[in-house]
C-alpha cells in the first residue's frame, strides 16, 4: 500500500539528505516552519553518505550510466591475499561493519561546522576521534609532519635549523595580523614565495607547510600571501582544543553522521520524513515562474511556499553546462594493514604535486576499526600501497546550477566540494536560511532533555 | 552507589499513546490534551531500585520519523530495551506491531560485552481503559501466544488515563535489562564509562559530566 500523506501543505519541501540539505530542515523545523523531508534512496545523506559494503556496490550500480554527479565508475577485487579465496563473498559477509564516505572529509576543531555543533546541542549525537597524524610523501618515503609546538621539537625528520624556522613562520602565522610589516611587502605575491624569501623554508619542508599546514588543494603558484596565512591560520587556531590534532573525524562515517544528527532536530521539532521516496515531477507556474508543488512518486500533488533542493532532483535545464563543474578523482579502497605503522585511528597523508604524476596534491585519509568504519584489520584509504582488497574509483563532480533559470522559491544545496572539510556547505546553509527566514535565529538550542527529570513529582 | 542508564525505545503507529505513556511515566501527568512531542529527543526518570542501586532511563519517542518509521541511526543508537504499543481500540495498530518488531530486531542488538543478542522488548495493549471490544479484538490467550511466538518478553494491558500498569511494564523492562547485565558479569558498557579517546563537542561550559 503506497504510503499517503494525511498533510499536503507544508512550509517546506526539502529533497535530499544530504549535509546541506538536513542543516537546513533542523534550522528550519526548529524556529516552527512545517517540513516534509523526502529521499529517493533507501539511505539517509545523498551525495553525502556513508555507505556499508553492500550498499556500496549496489551505488555503483545505481549511478553506472546516470547523467548525475558521478563519471568514470569502477571498482576491482584484488584476488591476491594468501588466506582469503573469494574476497568479495568476505568483503560481503563483513559488509555492516564498513561505513564508506562517499565524499570523505574532516571537522576542523575551531571553525563554522564544529561551532554550530555546540550551539545547536546536534554535537550531543556525534562521537569523534581525532585526526592526529600527517605524513607527507617524497622520494619513495614518508615523512611524519610536525604540526604543534611539541611535535616540532620531537620530530626526528628535519634538523635544528629548519625547526627553528618553522617555529619562526608558525609563530607568525598564527597572529600574521599583529605584524603587517612582516608580510606587507608580499601580499601581492604568492604564498610561496613569502616562505622561500621571508622564511628561508624550501625542499621538503616548504612542500609540507604548503600542502599539510595550509592544506593547500591546487597549485601552490595560484594561491596568494594572504590566502595561505589565512589557511595556515586557521590550521593552528584548530590545534590544542581536542588534544594535539587540527581536525575530527566522526565515527560510523562524517557527512552522513552529521546530516543524520540536523535531521532528528528536525524530527523532533515535527519535521516528517520519507526515505526510498520519489518525486515525479516539480511544479512550475509558468507566468510567475514560482516553485508552487511537486507531484511524488504515488501522484500526490504536495504544495510548499519553499522548496530546498539536492541538484540530484533539479530538471537539467536548471544545470550549466558540464564545462563549469569542478570535478574530483575519488577512490574507496580497503586494504589489509596500516599505510604508516603508527597510524592509529585516523590519518592523512598527501602526495605534493609531481610527486607520483600528480598534478593536484593527493590527499589520502586512512580510517582503522576505532573510527567504526570498517572491521579490524581492514583499513580504508583514498589511494593504495599495502595489499588492496577492493579498490573503487569514481570522478566526482561538483555541478553548478545557471541561477538565472531558477525559481527565487527554490533554494539549491550544493554537491560535495574537493576541499577536505565542512565549513563552505555550512556557511551556505546558515546564509540560505538567512535569506529563507530573515531575522530568524539559527538553530538555537533545544531543552536540554538530561534537564527534564527535573519536572518529576 | 552505583549507577545504570539504560536507554529504552518506545515504538508503535501514530496515535497508539506512546507520548501519552511516556507522559504518565515519567512526569505522572495525564496528557490528553498534548497533540504530540515537541523538541524533546526523550524523557528521563530517575528510579532508586535498590539502596544502592540508582537506575536512570531515557525514553526515547520516535517524533516526526515516526510516520513512515525512517529513523535516524540516533534513535537506535546503544538502545537496552523497547516498548512497542499499540492501541486497542484500532486493531489495525496491532498490524503494526510486527513491523516495529522486525525493525528493531535488525537494528538494534545488545552490546558486545552483553552478548549481542536482541534486545527485551514489552508489548503494550494501551487505551484498554476504553473496554472495547469488536469483531477483531484479540483474546488474552491469543496475545500470548503471539509473544511467545515473537520473543516478547511480556505483555500488559496500560492505560495512561486511569495510570494502568504502565509502571508495572516499565518496571518489569528495567529488571529484563538488570539481569541481562548480571548474566554478563556486569560487563562493562565502554560507551556508557566513556572511552577517553572519543570525542564529544560539546559547550565549554557544560559539565563534562553528572553527578548525582
Amino acid at each position: 500500500m503506497p504510503q499517503l500523506l494525511e498533510v499536503t501543505e507544508y512550509d517546506v519541501i526539502i529533497l535530499g539528505t544530504g549535509f546541506i540539505e538536513s542543516i537546513l530542515a533542523g534550522a528550519l523545523a526548529r524556529i516552527g516552519k512545517s517540513v516534509l523531508h523526502l529521499d529517493a534512496n533507501n539511505f539517509y545523506g545523498g551525495n553525502w553518505s556513508s555507505l556499508n559494503f553492500k550498499e556500496l556496490l549496489e551505488w555503483t550500480r545505481s549511478i553506472q550510466g546516470v547523467d548525475g554527479a558521478y563519471s568514470t565508475i569502477e571498482y576491482e577485487f584484488y584476488p591476491i591475499h594468501e588466506q582469503v579465496e573469494d574476497i568479495p563473498a568476505m568483503l560481503l559477509k563483513e559488509s555492516k561493519r564498513y561505513n564508506l564516505d562517499l565524499a570523505p572529509k574532516m571537522v576542523p576543531c575551531r571553525g563554522e561546522l564544529i561551532e554550530l555543533l555546540i550551539s545547536s546541542g546536534v554535537g550531543r549525537y556525534l562521537e569523534f576521534k581525532a585526526m592526529d597524524k600527517t605524513y607527507i610523501y617524497s622520494a619513495d618515503t614518508f615523512d611524519k609532519v610536525p604540526c604543534s609546538k611539541e611535535d616540532v621539537f620531537t620530530n626526528q625528520s628535519i634538523s635544528l635549523i629548519e625547526k627553528r624556522k618553522l617555529m619562526r613562520f608558525l609563530t607568525f602565522a598564527l597572529d600574521y595580523t599583529n605584524s603587517p610589516d612582516t608580510y606587507k611587502d608580499y601580499e601581492e605575491k604568492s604564498f610561496t614565495t613569502l616562505l622561500i624569501e621571508k622564511f628561508k623554508i624550501d625542499g621538503k619542508l616548504l612542500l609540507a607547510v604548503l600542502y599539510t599546514i595550509a592544506l593547500i588543494r591546487t597549485d601552490a603558484n595560484d594561491v596568494n600571501t594572504i590566502q595561505g596565512l589565512e589557511k595556515t591560520q586557521s590550521y593552528l587556531k584548530s590545534l590544542g582544543r581536542y588534544g594535539n590534532a587540527a581536525f575530527l573525524v566522526g565515527l560510523y562515517g562524517c557527512g552522513n553522521e552529521i546530516a543524520q544528527g540536523f535531521c532528528r532536530v528536525c524530527a523532533v521539532y515535527g519535521g516528517i520524513y520519507m526515505l526510498d521516496h520519489s518525486v515525479k515531477h516539480l511544479l512550475i507556474d509558468e507566468n510567475s515562474n514560482k516553485f508552487t508543488g511537486l507531484v511524488d512518486v504515488n501522484d500526490q500533488q504536495i504544495s510548499s511556499t519553499f522548496l530546498v533542493s539536492s541538484i540530484d532532483y533539479l530538471p537539467p535545464r536548471f544545470l550549466k553546462e558540464d564545462e563549469h563543474w569542478e570535478t574530483t578523482s575519488r577512490a574507496i579502497v580497503i586494504i589489509d594493514k596500516f599505510i604508516h605503522e603508527e597510524s592509529g585511528d585516523a590519518s592523512l597523508t598527501v602526495y605534493p604535486p609531481e610527486t607520483v604524476k600528480n598534478k593536484y596534491p593527493v590527499t589520502v585519509l586512512q580510517f582503522s576499526a576505532g573510527t567504526q568504519t570498517c572491521p579490524e584489520d581492514r583499513y580504508t584509504v583514498s589511494d593504495t600501497k599495502p595489499n588492496p582488497l577492493f579498490a573503487l574509483f569514481y570522478r566526482h563532480k561538483k555541478r553548478v546550477v545557471s541561477s538565472s533559470e531558477i525559481p527565487e522559491n527554490i533554494i539549491i544545496a550544493s554537491d560535495p566540494d574537493s576541499s577536505l572539510d565542512f565549513e563552505e556547505a555550512t556557511i551556505q546553509a546558515r546564509q540560505y536560511f538567512e535569506k529563507m527566514c530573515p531575522g530568524e535565529e539559527f538553530l538555537p538550542a533545544g531543552p536540554d532533555p538530561d534537564d527534564e527529570d527535573e519536572f518529576i513529582v | 552507589m552505583q549507577e545504570h542508564l539504560y536507554k529504552i525505545l518506545v515504538l508503535g503507529d501514530v496515535g497508539t499513546g506512546k507520548t501519552s505513556i511516556i507522559k504518565r511515566y515519567v512526569y505522572n501527568k495525564s496528557s490528553m490534551n498534548n497533540k504530540s512531542t515537541i523538541g524533546i529527543d526523550f524523557a528521563q526518570k530517575v528510579i532508586q531500585w535498590s539502596p544502592d542501586k540508582l537506575v536512570r532511563l531515557q525514553l526515547w519517542d520516535i517524533a516526526g520519523h515516526e510516520k513512515f518509521g525512517n529513523m535516524t541511526r540516533f534513535y537506535y543508537k546503544e538502545a537496552l530495551g523497547a516498548l512497542i504499543v499499540y492501541d486497542v481500540t484500532r486493531s489495525y495498530t496491532f498490524e503494526g506491531v510486527n513491523k516495529w518488531k522486525s525493525d528493531l530486531d535488525q537494528k538494534v542488538s545488545l552490546p558486545e560485552a552483553w552478548g549481542g543478542g536482541p534486545i527485551p522488548v514489552v508489548l503494550l495493549a494501551n487505551k484498554s481503559d476504553l473496554g472495547y471490544e469488536g469483531p477483531n479484538t484479540k483474546t488474552d490467550a491469543e496475545i500470548s501466544q503471539y509473544c511467545e511466538e515473537k520473543d516478547f518478553a511480556k505483555w500488559f494491558k496500560t492505560s495512561a488515563v486511569n495510570n494502568q500498569n504502565i509502571e508495572e511494564a516499565a518496571q518489569f523492562l528495567v529488571s529484563e535489562i538488570l539481569k541481562i547485565e548480571k548474566q554478563n558479569n556486569n560487563g562493562n558498557l565502554s560507551y556508557i564509562n566513556g572511552r577517553d579517546d572519543i570525542i564529544k563537542v560539546r559547550s565549554e561550559k557544560d559539565p563534562p559530566s553528572r553527578c548525582c
